[in-house]
């Protein structure tokens, strides 16, 4: 079957390594940091080729009527701008006030887009990797969202990687304020989050249907789910599909 | 050299299209390294080593231990293979073995398959049989 020396010491090497990963998990979720890293970083050419293509061949489909539609719209962009820049200066005045009555500044978290590399369907497990990392500020547990819900929390950091467990994930735990009160529940796996007791103790839960979970940062209040009851449990909901074409990280102060 | 640069193309795409593509993907890493350790009673280096590529690829993406095929799943693999490889069948026979139990690996990485089985997404896949089988009748012609 095998008679070839290399195999053979190439099967001692790959074991020593096997054993190296599964006795330090840090080694094998750095590895795996770095592949996705190499992978985005090769796949840039393929995007930047596929996106002049499509834009070449887009040129060739183009109408007058959109060229004019287009140049309306860059009007209606800038009119637009001004706009904002209007509002924005009308707010840093209520800025200012903020910071005359608590002495502080305007509680803005700070936060970073982020895109998914490799699976996003989390068909595999409920865990994705995305394309920043500790060089970006993140650090193990910061929080990663869409809007104001929650998608999961980072749960590894290399420098240019991360990896995120998403509130489904088993791993994930998280302590939750309903009505003023709080309480630990943790990810099944499936759609919702179940919440935990103590042991030989009878929490009663004062909450009812359809109200929402948060979750109390330093500085702002985050959506987990909603709550629901099942066989009499409750638990929260969490949304069935994650849009995660536009996730933040909120950083840390 | 075919197989190291499909192994290539294929890590670089997973994740970028949908589920049954991934998939799809998925099956192929599994088909080579099947392939690989299965394709000849003599396990040969440039083989193992394409088969520790493969399966190295397939464990970062759907986060399994690293180097866990390399190690544990290779010996009941290398051992089947020796039960087939003595039965000197027709090379779409083998083909056949190859595709199936590939089949039947990523269902089990993956038991969501059954459940949102569509045949008309799934049929590319008959590529892969193809494609392996030809693998077989050309191996070692130059």
């Amino acid at each position: 079957m095998i008679n070839n020396k290399k195999v053979f010491i190439l099967y001692i090497i790959c074991f020593f390594l096997f054993a190296t990963f599964f006795i330090f998990p840090k080694f094998s979720s750095d590895t795996r940091l770095f592949s996705f890293y190499i992978k985005e970083k090769i796949e840039d050419p393929f995007y930047y080729a596929n996106k002049n293509i499509i834009n070449f061949f887009n040129t060739f489909s183009q109408k007058k009527d959109l060229i004019k539609k287009n140049e309306e719209l860059v009007k209606q962009n800038e009119f637009l701008q001004n706009v904002n820049s209007y509002l924005r200066l009308l707010s840093s005045k209520y800025n200012d006030q903020y910071k005359v009555f608590h002495n502080n500044n305007t509680p803005i978290p700070k936060s970073i887009g982020v895109k998914v590399i490799g699976d996003r369907n989390l068909t595999f497990n409920k865990s994705f990797i995305i394309n920043k990392g500790s060089k970006n500020g993140i650090q193990v547990s910061n929080y990663v969202i869409d809007g104001n819900e929650i998608i999961g929390r980072v749960k590894a950091v290399y420098s240019q990687t991360s990896d995120v467990v998403t509130v489904k994930s088993l791993d994930y735990g998280e302590e939750v304020i309903i009505n003023g009160k709080s309480y630990i529940v943790s990810g099944t796996n499936n759609d919702y989050l179940s919440f935990l007791r103590k042991k030989n103790s009878e929490q009663e839960y004062t909450f009812s249907k359809d109200q929402i979970a948060f979750v109390k940062t330093s500085s702002l209040n985050l959506i987990l789910g909603k709550i629901d009851f099942k066989d009499n449990q409750p638990i929260i909901y969490t949304k069935y599909n994650y849009n995660l074409d536009n996730l933040r990280v909120v950083l840390s102060d | 050299m075919i197989r190291l640069i499909l192994i290539f193309f294929l890590f670089i795409s997973f994740g970028n299209f949908s589920s049954t593509v991934n998939n799809l993907i998925l099956l192929s890493l599994i088909n080579i390294a099947f392939f690989s350790l299965l394709k000849d009673k003599n396990l040969d280096f440039k083989d193992y080593l394409i088969f520790i590529l493969s399966t190295f690829v397939i464990e970062i993406l759907i986060n399994v231990p690293l180097f866990i095929s390399s190690v544990v799943l290779i010996i009941p693999i290398i051992l089947f293979g020796f039960v087939i490889n003595n039965l000197s069948m027709h090379k779409i026979f083998n083909s056949l073995i190859i595709y199936i139990i590939s089949i039947i690996t990523l269902i089990l990485l993956n038991t969501q398959i059954l459940d949102n089985f569509i045949l008309s997404e799934y049929l590319p896949s008959l590529l892969i049989l193809i494609f392996t089988y030809f693998g077989y009748v050309n191996y070692g012609k130059k």
